[in-house]
């Protein structure tokens, strides 16, 4: 492919200062993601992974390296120019309840990109039913708060919220991991069917392998900060090359669907 | 002897579109030193019970609670404040479903891990640091004698994980309650984790009510499981029973509904959504999104049992069981 890639960085570094000595959270990271691709990023936990997605979406400052979304250097865009291209990226959070307003209605959380993209009410609140609806949550829920929702309902506030302004690329960040298998597979075909329709890019970060397998074309490995392997799904899950990856892909536990097994 | 007995327990809120039942008559019952899952949709009643069991629900303001929670004994819900703060402190612990509230962002790492014990035992800081050094190493924190004096949002999302899961071990409970405690594991340190806590579990003895959607995760761990939809336990059986012969059409459901590794075709979720519970009912809450249901499904389908071990509640379950 010889299209400006999507996403672009080089040599991206991120160092967490501590007293008893600096974390390499991100590791001398280069990373291609091309339009309309679903990359995956699995690995071990602390590799980096969430770091990564938040330097991306510009919520952290690197220090070293460059990122470049859509051919612009982000890290040398102004504030305001970075907020121009805010509606074209969104991050779902592996938190998401410390990144929902308490005191606040789903509706308003769910519109609140909307909003901001200077939507009229009336518009805002029909999307809002639709989005809720998308990720198979009744419009009652609307009226709710956080707290008044199960986890797995928080969860997909937080990915219908990331859906609002259509954006052009999602960063998920574990967006199935609190979710139980059959709205796990809703919200999976979901963001299949969206991606065939919009052309939408997603660096999908998840710990599920069986996930990212099914979702993603190209996968990279992290580990202590590094990418240490990156490949079509199919590499990957069938001729892992790099020691770690061959070690996580051995230890997936396995369920033995009835029927297939005794 | 049952550590913990569930008896008839209804959890309803009021919302702003009316009464939401949100737990509809659960029975169970934990035993000493078993490890029990449970297991169902989200939004099927799985975190509202196990708060209702450490009475943390709003019951002033929102929450009606009814039934009995029995606790060697003592009926939990007939329990006083000032009882349950004891009782929450030492015999019954929780772990949260989400990880980062539950930690407190200005409290060193090691503080809040040895938070409990530190009070009970009077340990001195000294000791104290010691020991939230070997729980934080216990549940896998790499670099625990570095990582103790840290905060809370210098954590991985997988770490912060584990230390919610020490700060609840550290007080060797008599019964812990894990809300989806592994979710954001990787499988590596989950399978590590897991077995930690088998190994801890069957040292101590800890009874170990194990909230999860994870199937796979309830066959590792779990003695016996509990599947649970829209507020009711459909389905209990030992492990092996369940895995082998589910009987509910809902756990059936369940279990075909999971991605294997290979999987590449398009997942069958269960078609249709729970019941949101605004609308209650009497007959069998899965019969508009069974494929098996029948007109006897509008009646309620009592929980029978299959084995002494084994009881579901589907009027069908006979005809429907494996030859
Ligand atoms: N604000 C911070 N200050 C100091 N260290 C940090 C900070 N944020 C992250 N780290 C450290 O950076 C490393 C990578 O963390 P990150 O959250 O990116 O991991 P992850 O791959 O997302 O892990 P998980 O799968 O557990 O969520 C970890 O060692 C973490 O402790
Ligand atoms: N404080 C509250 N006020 C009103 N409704 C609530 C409240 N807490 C929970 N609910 C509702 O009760 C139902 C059961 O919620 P619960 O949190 O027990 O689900 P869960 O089985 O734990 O699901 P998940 O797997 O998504 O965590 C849901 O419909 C939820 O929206
Ligand atoms: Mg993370
Ligand atoms: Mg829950």
């Amino acid at each position: 492919m010889n299209e400006t890639p999507l996403i672009k960085t080089e040599q991206l570094l991120k160092v967490f200062p501590a007293r008893t000595g600096d974390v390499r959270a991100v590791d001398h990271v280069d990373l291609t993601i091309h339009k309309g691709e679903a990359f995956g990023l699995a690995g071990e936990s602390g590799s980096g992974k969430s770091t990564l997605g938040r330097l991306i979406m510009g919520l952290e400052s690197p220090t070293a390296g460059t990122i470049h979304f859509d051919g612009m250097d982000l890290t040398a865009l102004s504030p305001a120019a970075l907020r121009a291209q805010r509606p074209r990226f969104q991050m779902i959070f592996q938190d998401v309840r410390s990144c929902l307003n308490p005191r606040h209605r789903i509706e308003t959380i769910v519109s609140e990109p909307l909003r901001l993209a200077g939507q009229p009410r009336a518009a805002c609140r029909k999307r809002v039913r639709e989005l809720l609806d998308h990720v198979g949550l009744p419009a009652t829920v609307a009226r709710r708060r956080p707290g008044e929702l199960s986890g797995g309902q928080r969860q997909r506030v937080g990915i219908a919220r990331a859906m609002a302004t259509e954006p052009e690329c999602i960063i998920a960040d574990e967006p199935v991991s609190a979710l139980d298998v059959s709205v796990q597979a809703q919200i999976l075909n979901l963001l299949r069917d969206l991606r065939a329709e919009h052309n939408l890019t997603y660096l999908f970060i998840s710990h599920d392998l069986a996930v990212v397998e099914y979702l993603c074309d190209r996968v990279g490995i992290m580990q202590k900060g590094q990418l240490v392997e990156v490949g079509s799904a199919a590499d990957i899950f069938q001729r892992p090359q790099h020691p770690y990856t061959q070690e996580l892909l051995a230890s997936v536990c396995t369920l033995t669907k009835p029927g297939s097994a005794s | 002897m049952a550590l913990l007995t569930i008896d008839n327990l209804h959890v309803r809120f009021r919302t702003p579109a009316g009464l939401l039942h949100a737990v509809n008559g659960v029975n169970l019952q934990v035993d000493r030193g078993e490890i029990v899952g449970l297991v169902g949709e989200s939004g099927c009643g799985k975190s509202v019970t196990a708060r209702a069991i450490m009475r943390l629900l709003p019951e002033h303001r929102s929450a009606q609670v009814s039934g009995r929670v029995v606790w060697r004994d003592e009926d939990l819900l007939a329990k006083s404040e000032t009882d349950m703060v004891r009782l929450r402190g030492a015999d019954l612990a929780m772990i949260f479903q989400d990880p980062l509230s539950a930690l407190n962002p200005v409290m060193r790492i090691g503080d809040q891990v040895i938070e409990g014990p530190r009070q009970r035992e009077k340990l001195s800081r000294q000791r104290a640091r010691a020991r939230a050094i070997e729980w934080l190493d216990h549940v896998g924190i790499p670099d625990a004698a570095a990582r103790v004096d840290q905060y809370p949002h210098t954590f991985s999302g997988g770490m912060r994980q584990r230390v919610v899961m020490a700060t609840a071990l550290s007080g060797s409970p008599d019964l812990l309650i894990a809300d989806e405690p592994t979710t954001a594991l990787d499988v590596t340190i989950q399978a590590q984790l897991l077995e930690r806590l088998r190994t801890l579990q069957a040292e101590t003895g800890t009874a170990i009510l194990f909230i999860t959607h994870d199937l796979a995760v309830v066959a590792q761990l779990c003695h016996r499981v509990a599947v649970m939809y829209a507020g009711r336990i459909v389905e209990q059986a030992t492990v092996a029973e369940l895995f082998a012969h589910p009987r509910h059409p809902y756990t059936r459901a369940l279990l075909n509904s999971t991605p294997v590794p290979g999987q590449r075709e398009r997942l069958e979720p269960i078609p249709g959504a729970p019941p949101d519970g605004l609308h209650p009912f009497s007959g069998c809450p899965f019969a508009d999104r069974c494929p098996h249901a029948i007109p006897a499904c509008d009646l309620p389908p009592p929980l029978e049992d299959v084995t002494s071990t084994h009881r579901v509640a589907c009027h069908r379950h006979e005809e429907l069981a494996d030859p």
